[in-house]
């Protein structure tokens, strides 16, 4: 089976046809928090919906038969009211609904999709699944089928900027794996954090380690160069270069680490989009370019059966 | 380290098939007719899966029981496990770290 190419940005997301689909996101927050922000109604009406909706109204009555009621508005003020029932309640391990979207007065709904919505604990973070099935469809209802995606893919945006955490997601066909974080903070203010040097070297790498040597040419064709040294004395040197500078929204770059993948670097895209109210999401999209088909396989497998079992693995390694 | 010894853990993890068998060996050493059972799959296939993973290095078989026990070897695979892991930690804290920055930046006095 050939795929279509995808964008570089693409969702890890398997798109609608046969009119299922299935979402993967790890939030860096424990489960329960993220259990909560799903069940609670005071949460749900603080993150659910794409990007520049707000909900009205917000009613959640947790139980097997109990219903879930949001009434979601668009920017222009247009009401898309979601009226659910739980089918299944496992606390903390899984959710499913049945939605009638766009319900009319006589109780008819435009479509109904059952969601499948599974929350599994992976080394400190939680990795959430979204399962939805399209039961019942209308006419008139592709429109908004088109756009179901998207508009879970901003939720769970929206979900990880509600606990605080960033979004990973690895999508099942490409051998790139991508983080999303949204923050309090104009888009010109975070291009500059992430390109001056002067700026960059304050956040950049984990938090243990002092950026030793950072050099930063930020342009096409620009290298960049930083040497980190951990609390134990141990020095790592990483390496680029800029592929693609496009202010205040776009670089490509490549990332590689001296002593490990050499020849294998990793490319980075990183994008900056204004989503309003002085807010900026940033996403890095990392491309296992150089690495063989296979190896891509691998990456990309990671979300599900691999993942998991480097995860395993790591805590059986632990205890040798 | 070497990177082509990467390539193999990568190529060989790549197959679900493979997987599950590295999977069924963090339970213990297991002969081939007992890694085979959960597959629909012929002896000599099952084999197959095993020579390559025993050429990345990421099991062993024994010589001298008469089953030939494969085993779990380690090293490649916590060599792999800890640079995804050092490289996904490296954005998450990076990220975590450029929101408080910027957070300070715009507490900061105005210049």
């Amino acid at each position: 089976m050939t795929a279509a190419p995808r964008d570089i940005t693409s969702t890890g997301t398997t798109p609608m046809t046969a009119r299922t689909m299935t979402m993967v996101r790890t939030f860096h927050a424990p489960r329960a928090a993220v259990w909560a922000a799903w069940t609670e109604a005071q949460q749900l009406r603080a993150w659910w919906g794409p990007h520049h909706f707000t909900n009205a109204e917000v009613s959640v009555d947790l139980r097997v038969g109990g219903s879930q009621w949001i009434d979601m508005r668009g920017p222009d003020g247009t009401s898309y009211p979601l009226a659910s029932t739980y089918r299944e309640i496992e606390p903390q391990e899984r959710l499913v609904l049945l939605n009638r979207v766009m319900e009319d007065d006589a109780g008819v709904a435009l479509f109904e999709v059952q969601t499948t919505v599974t929350f599994a604990e992976e080394r400190g973070r939680t990795s959430v699944s979204v399962f939805e099935e399209v039961l019942n469809a209308r006419s008139g209802a592709e429109q908004h089928l088109a756009g179901m995606e998207a508009g879970m893919d901003q939720s769970l945006e929206r979900l990880a900027a509600h606990l605080g955490s960033i979004v990973l997601a690895v999508p099942d066909d490409e051998p790139i794996l991508w983080m999303s974080r949204i923050f309090d903070a104009p888009r010109a203010l975070v291009w500059q954090a992430l390109t001056d040097p002067k700026h960059a070297v304050h956040w950049w790498g984990q938090a243990a380690a002092k950026n030793v040597v950072f050099e930063m040419d930020s342009r096409v064709g620009g290298k960049w160069r930083v040497h980190q040294q951990y609390p134990d004395g141990q020095v790592f040197r990483f390496r680029g270069e800029v592929r693609e500078f496009e202010p205040p929204c776009r670089i490509v770059q490549t990332f590689g680490m001296e002593g490990m993948f050499e020849d294998k670097i990793i490319v980075e895209t990183a994008t900056l989009t204004d989503i309003g109210n002085g807010r900026t999401l940033y996403k890095v999209v990392s491309r296992f370019e150089s690495f063989e088909d296979r190896a891509g396989m691998i990456m990309s497998g990671m979300s599900y059966g691999a993942q998991e079992m480097l995860g395993r693995l790591a805590e059986y390694l632990d205890t040798l | 380290m070497p990177t082509d010894h990467l390539s193999a853990t990568f190529a060989a993890l790549a197959d679900p098939t493979r997987r599950g068998i590295l999977a069924r060996l963090t339970l213990g050493e297991a002969s081939v007719t007992e890694l085979a059972a959960p597959y629909a799959m012929s002896l000599p296939a099952i084999s197959k899966h095993l020579k390559v993973l025993e050429n990345a290095g990421l099991i062993t078989r024994s010589r001298e029981a008469q089953f030939r026990p494969c085993k779990l070897e380690a090293a490649p695979l916590r060599e792999l496990a800890d640079w995804l892991e050092f490289y996904r930690r490296h954005w998450e804290e990076s990220l975590d770290r450029l929101g408080d920055y910027l957070r300070q930046l715009q507490k900061g006095p105005k210049e």
